[in-house]
C-alpha cells in the first residue's frame, strides 16, 4: 500500500526546508577519514576485521607482506541506520513511545533516502529483533514504512549493548546510527553507545520519555509488574521511596544529557505526548531553532540536544 | 473491672469488618510500570526493613483490633477497679477528741472521710457507722455523695469509749450487693479494747489518726450530802495517769466558779489518785474539777457535776393557845431541823397562791373541825372530823411501843410521861386492820404508843387526803420536851408525813460527774496498727478508667494514619 500522499508531501516539504536550513542535526555527516569510500586517498592503516576488502592496498601487501587498507577523505556514500527500540517499555505512554519513535524514524528515513544515503532500519530489544537491509532511494521508502508499521513492542528487556553488537555484525559498514529509545537498559545505555562509537559508527540519540514515569503516584503496598520482564515484585512504596524514585529518574535523564555532551553525541528528547507537528520539524531541522543545533529548549517536555 | 454501659460492648463486632477489610487489603493491586530498574534502586534501601515489612500488615491489623477493643472499652465505660461497697466506721469515741491532730482527731477523721466520699466512683457505695458508745448506722449504703457528706458532718463527738467490736460486727452484717466488693475502712486512733486482736480477726483497713500520747484524766467526780447534816457535801475526786511515768498536776475544785479547794496531785505511773473534799452548801450548784495543765486530751481534764439543793420542808405551825408559840418544845424541835422551814402561822388563812406552798401543817393544842388535806402533825389534839377527844388518861406514861413504826425509829419513848393526854376515839376505835371508818373511805389508823392499860397515845393515820400523825399530851408538861428523843421523833414524823427522807438516808444519792467510763481515756493504742491516710485514699476518678482506652484508641488511630494509612492519600 503506497504511503499516504499527505504524509509524503509533508515529509518532502520538511526535507526541502531542512536541506535549505542545513539539514537535520541527527543526520549531519561527519567529514573524516574513512577506510573506504571518499574521493581522495589520504593514507593507509592496518587492516581491521570488517574493513572492505576492496580497499586493501594489494600492492603494498605484495611488497611488504602487510595488509593495509586505503584511507579516503571526504564525503562518501554512506549508510544511515535507524535503531528503533521496540522493547515492551516502548509500549507505555499515552500515546505509546513506540508510535512517536516510528514517526520520527519514518521522517529521518525519508530525508536520508532523499539525500541518497543508504538506509538500514533495525528494531531491538534485548537484541536485534528485526532489520531492514539498507536501501538507497526514496522509491524504497514504502518498504521502510511497512517495516516501521510492523513494529510492535516485543522482547523481554532492553539491552542496547547486545543490540549494538548485533547491529555491527549485521551492518558492518559504519555510518550514523540514530537510536530511538527510552534507554531503559538495566545494564546501562552508555555501553551500547560506546560500542557504536568505538566501532566507528556515529550514534545519535532520540530519547523518548513518558512523563508519567517521572510523576509516579504509586504509594503503599503494591505488586509492581516490570513491563519488560513481566517480573512481579511485592513492594511497599513509602513517601521516601517515591521521592527517591523521582530523583533517580531525574538523575537518569540528566546523565543522558551529560553523556551526549561529553561525547558529542547529537541527541534530542521528546515526551511521548508531544504533538507530531511539533516533533517532525524539529527532528528534521526545519525550524530555525532546530537548525541552530537544538541549542535551546524545544518545548516544555523536551530538553536540549547537542550537535557534534 | 466493670462497665457503666455494658451494651456498648456490642461495638466490638466492628472487629469483624476490620478483619474482612484486612484480608481484602492484603490482596495487592498490580501496577505495571515501563521498567522496574528505577524501582529496584529506589527500594534498595528499604530491603533492610524487609523482615519488618512482612509483619507490617499483621501489626497494622493488630493495631486496628486494639483500636476497636480500646474504643469499645471506652464506650462501655470501663471501670478499674470494680465498684466497691465501703463500710466506713468512724470512731467518735472519747479519745478521738484529743487535740494532738489539730483541731481534733475526730475532725481530721471526718475531713478524711469527706475525701473518701469525693473519691467514690459513680458505681461505688458507702455506708457510715459510728463506734462511740453504742455503734450506730449514720448512713446506710448509698452513692449520694452529698448525703454522705452531710451524714459525716453530723457525727458528734462523744465521751464514750469505743465499742469497735460491735461496730465491726454491724459492718460485716451489711449485705454487699452483687458485683460490688465489700471493704471495711476504719477511721480511728486505735485506742479501743483489743485493737490488735480485732485487726487480726476482721481484716479491716484502718486509717490511724493521732499518735500514742500520755494522758491524765479526772475519772470520777461525785458529791453526796452527809447523813447527819444534809447541808454538808462530800466530794470524791479520782484522777488517773495513763502513762508509764509519774505525773504531777494541780487539781482545782470549784462550786459555781467559787474555788473550794486546790491541791497538788501526784499520780504514779499507770496509777490513780483519790481524795474526798467536804463542803457545806444547802443551795447546791455546779461543782467543777479541773486538772492543770491540760494535756493532749483536754476534755478529760475537766469534770462537772450538779449538786442539787438540800431538801427542805415548809412547815406551818399553828398553836391553839395564845402565847409565844416559838417557845413551845415542838416549835424548837422543828426549828432545830436544818431542813425545815417554818412558815408564817397566818399563811393558812391566805389564798393558796398568796405565798409559798405548805408541805406539812402542824397543829398543837388546837385542831380545826375538819382536818385540812395534806400531811398533818397534831400534838395535844382537840376534836375534829377524824377523831373525838375523850376523858383524860389516868396514867399517861408510855408503856408499850410499836417497834415497827417509822415514827419511833431511833427513839426511846418508854417511861415518857405525856401529861394532859386524852383518850382519842377514832371513827371506829380501835380500827381493825383494813377496815375503813364510815365517812372516810381509805383511812387506815395505827397506834404506835400505848399506856400501861393499853390506851393508845398516838396514831399514824393514812388517809387519801394525806397522812396524819397525832400525839396526845401536852409537851410543855411532859418530860419528853426535856429528852433528846423529841427532835428525832419530830423528824421521824416529818419523814413519814412527807414520804421522803428529810435528814438523809443511809445511802444518800451520789451526784457523779466527769467521765463515766475511764476505759476510753487511754490515748496509747497499739502503735503498729493502722496506716497513714494516704495509704488507703481512693484516687479521685480522674481521669476515669474509660479515658485510658479512649486515649489509646486515639493514639493508635493517629499513629496508624500517619505511618500507614496516610500513604494511600495522593
Amino acid at each position: 500500500m503506497p504511503p499516504p500522499t499527505d504524509l509524503l508531501t509533508r515529509l518532502h516539504y520538511l526535507a526541502l526546508v531542512s536541506r535549505r536550513m542545513g539539514g537535520s542535526p541527527l543526520l549531519t555527516a561527519t567529514r573524516k577519514k574513512l577506510p573506504g569510500g571518499g574521493t581522495e586517498v589520504t593514507g593507509y592503516r592496518d587492516y581491521a576485521p570488517g574493513d572492505d576488502w576492496r580497499q586493501i592496498h594489494w600492492t603494498w601487501c605484495a611488497r611488504r607482506d602487510e595488509i593495509l587498507v586505503k584511507v579516503f577523505e571526504g564525503q562518501a556514500d554512506r549508510n544511515v541506520y535507524l535503531l528503533v527500540d521496540s522493547s515492551p517499555s516502548m509500549g507505555f505512554g499515552r500515546p505509546p513511545k513506540l508510535r512517536l519513535a516510528r514517526r520520527i524514524a519514518a521522517a529521518l528515513g525519508y530525508v536520508s533516502l532523499l539525500n541518497m544515503d543508504g538506509l538500514g532500519v533495525a528494531a531491538f530489544a534485548e537484541t536485534l529483533l528485526a532489520d531492514l537491509p539498507p536501501v538507497r532511494h526514496v522509491s524504497r521508502f514504502q518498504r521502510v514504512l511497512e517495516f516501521l508499521d510492523a513494529l510492535q513492542p516485543a522482547g523481554s528487556r532492553t539491552d542496547l549493548t547486545r543490540s549494538a553488537e548485533a547491529l555491527i555484525r549485521r551492518f558492518p559498514r559504519p555510518g550514523p546510527v540514530v537510536v530511538l529509545s527510552d534507554l531503559y537498559d538495566p545494564g546501562g545505555f552508555h555501553r551500547g553507545l560506546d560500542l557504536l562509537r568505538h566501532a566507528g559508527y556515529e550514534p545519535r540519540l532520540v530519547y523518548l520519555v513518558d512523563p508519567e514515569d517521572a510523576r509516579t503516584g504509586l504509594l503503599g503496598d503494591l505488586a509492581l509488574v516490570d513491563g519488560e520482564s513481566q517480573a512481579v515484585r511485592e513492594v511497599t512504596v513509602t513517601e521516601r521511596a517515591a521521592r527517591r524514585y523521582r530523583s533517580l529518574v531525574g538523575e537518569f535523564q540528566a546523565r543522558i544529557g551529560r553523556y551526549c555532551r561529553r561525547h558529542a553525541v547529537a541527541w534530542v528528547q521528546f515526551a511521548c505526548d508531544t504533538a507530531e507537528d511539533d516533533v517532525l520539524p524539529r527532528v528534521l531541522g526545519a525550524r530555525r531553532s532546530a537548525a541552530c543545533g537544538f541549542a535551546g529548549a524545544l518545548s516544555r517536555n523536551e530538553t536540549t540536544s547537542v550537535t557534534p | 473491672m466493670s462497665f457503666t454501659h455494658p451494651m456498648a460492648l456490642w461495638l466490638g463486632l466492628v472487629a469483624v469488618p476490620v478483619v474482612i477489610l484486612y484480608f481484602l487489603r492484603v490482596r495487592l493491586d498490580h501496577h505495571t510500570v515501563a521498567t522496574g530498574m528505577f524501582w529496584e534502586q529506589a527500594l534498595a534501601p528499604e530491603r533492610g526493613r524487609a523482615r519488618w515489612q512482612r509483619w507490617r500488615n499483621k501489626v497494622s491489623l493488630a493495631a486496628q483490633l486494639v483500636l476497636v477493643a480500646a474504643a469499645t472499652l471506652a464506650a462501655a465505660g470501663l471501670q478499674i477497679p470494680p465498684p466497691q461497697l465501703i463500710v466506713l466506721i468512724l470512731d467518735n469515741s472519747a479519745t478521738m477528741n484529743a487535740a494532738d491532730v489539730p483541731p481534733t482527731r475526730l475532725a481530721a477523721a471526718k475531713e478524711f472521710a469527706g475525701r473518701l466520699v469525693e473519691g467514690l466512683h459513680s458505681e461505688d457505695r458507702m455506708a457510715v457507722l459510728t463506734t462511740g458508745g453504742i455503734p450506730a448506722v449514720v448512713s446506710s449504703a448509698s452513692d449520694d455523695a452529698a448525703g454522705l457528706q452531710a451524714a459525716i458532718e453530723s457525727i458528734p463527738a462523744t465521751h464514750e469509749p469505743s465499742q469497735m467490736a460491735g461496730a465491726l460486727l454491724a459492718a460485716q452484717a451489711i449485705p454487699v450487693p452483687p458485683g460490688l466488693i465489700g471493704r471495711i475502712v476504719v477511721l480511728s486512733d486505735a485506742c479501743f479494747a483489743d485493737a490488735a486482736a480485732l485487726s487480726g480477726e476482721h481484716g479491716f483497713e484502718m486509717v490511724r489518726f493521732g499518735t500514742p500520747a500520755p494522758n491524765t484524766a479526772i475519772t470520777r467526780l461525785a458529791a453526796r450530802r452527809t447523813l447527819p447534816d444534809p447541808r454538808v457535801c462530800e466530794v470524791l475526786v479520782e484522777t488517773r495517769n495513763y502513762s508509764p511515768r509519774s505525773a504531777e498536776s494541780r487539781l482545782v475544785v470549784a462550786l459555781d466558779g467559787r474555788p473550794i479547794d486546790t491541791v497538788n496531785v501526784s499520780m504514779p505511773a499507770e496509777g490513780r489518785w483519790q481524795q474526798v473534799f467536804r463542803m457545806t452548801t444547802a443551795a447546791g450548784g455546779l461543782l467543777a474539777a479541773r486538772l492543770d495543765p491540760p494535756d493532749a486530751y483536754p476534755a478529760d481534764n475537766e469534770a462537772t457535776v450538779a449538786v442539787p439543793p438540800a431538801p427542805t420542808l415548809r412547815i406551818q405551825h399553828v398553836e391553839g393557845v395564845a402565847g409565844d408559840s416559838q417557845a413551845s418544845p415542838l416549835f424548837r424541835a422543828l426549828a432545830a431541823n436544818p431542813l425545815v422551814e417554818i412558815l408564817d402561822p397566818q399563811a393558812a388563812e391566805k389564798p393558796p397562791d398568796a405565798g409559798p406552798s405548805v408541805s406539812i401543817r402542824v397543829f398543837e393544842g388546837h385542831v380545826p373541825e375538819t382536818l385540812p388535806p395534806g400531811p398533818v402533825l397534831v400534838v395535844d389534839p382537840t376534836a375534829c372530823d377524824l377523831w373525838r377527844v375523850g376523858e383524860p388518861v389516868e396514867d399517861p406514861t408510855v408503856a408499850r411501843l410499836a417497834e415497827d413504826s417509822p415514827i419511833l425509829a431511833g427513839v426511846r419513848m418508854l417511861d415518857v410521861y405525856l401529861d394532859g393526854a386524852r383518850r382519842l376515839e377514832l371513827a371506829s376505835s380501835p380500827l381493825p386492820p383494813g377496815e375503813t371508818p364510815k365517812g372516810y373511805p381509805g383511812v387506815r389508823a395505827l397506834p404506835f404508843l400505848w399506856t400501861a392499860d393499853g390506851t393508845p397515845l398516838g396514831y399514824t393515820i393514812d388517809r387519801p387526803q394525806g397522812r396524819v400523825v397525832v400525839l396526845s399530851g401536852n409537851l410543855e408538861q411532859s418530860n419528853l420536851a426535856m429528852q433528846a428523843a423529841l427532835p428525832i421523833l419530830v423528824a421521824n414524823a416529818l419523814d413519814w408525813l412527807s414520804g421522803q427522807p428529810v435528814r438523809g438516808t443511809e445511802k444518800p444519792a451520789d451526784c457523779v460527774g466527769g467521765i463515766a467510763d475511764a476505759r476510753g481515756l487511754d490515748l496509747r493504742g497499739p502503735a503498729e496498727l493502722g496506716v497513714e491516710p494516704d495509704a488507703v485514699i481512693i484516687p479521685r476518678p480522674w481521669p476515669p478508667a474509660w479515658l485510658w482506652p479512649a486515649g489509646l484508641a486515639l493514639a493508635i488511630l493517629v499513629a496508624e494514619w500517619c505511618l500507614y494509612q496516610r500513604r494511600w492519600m495522593t
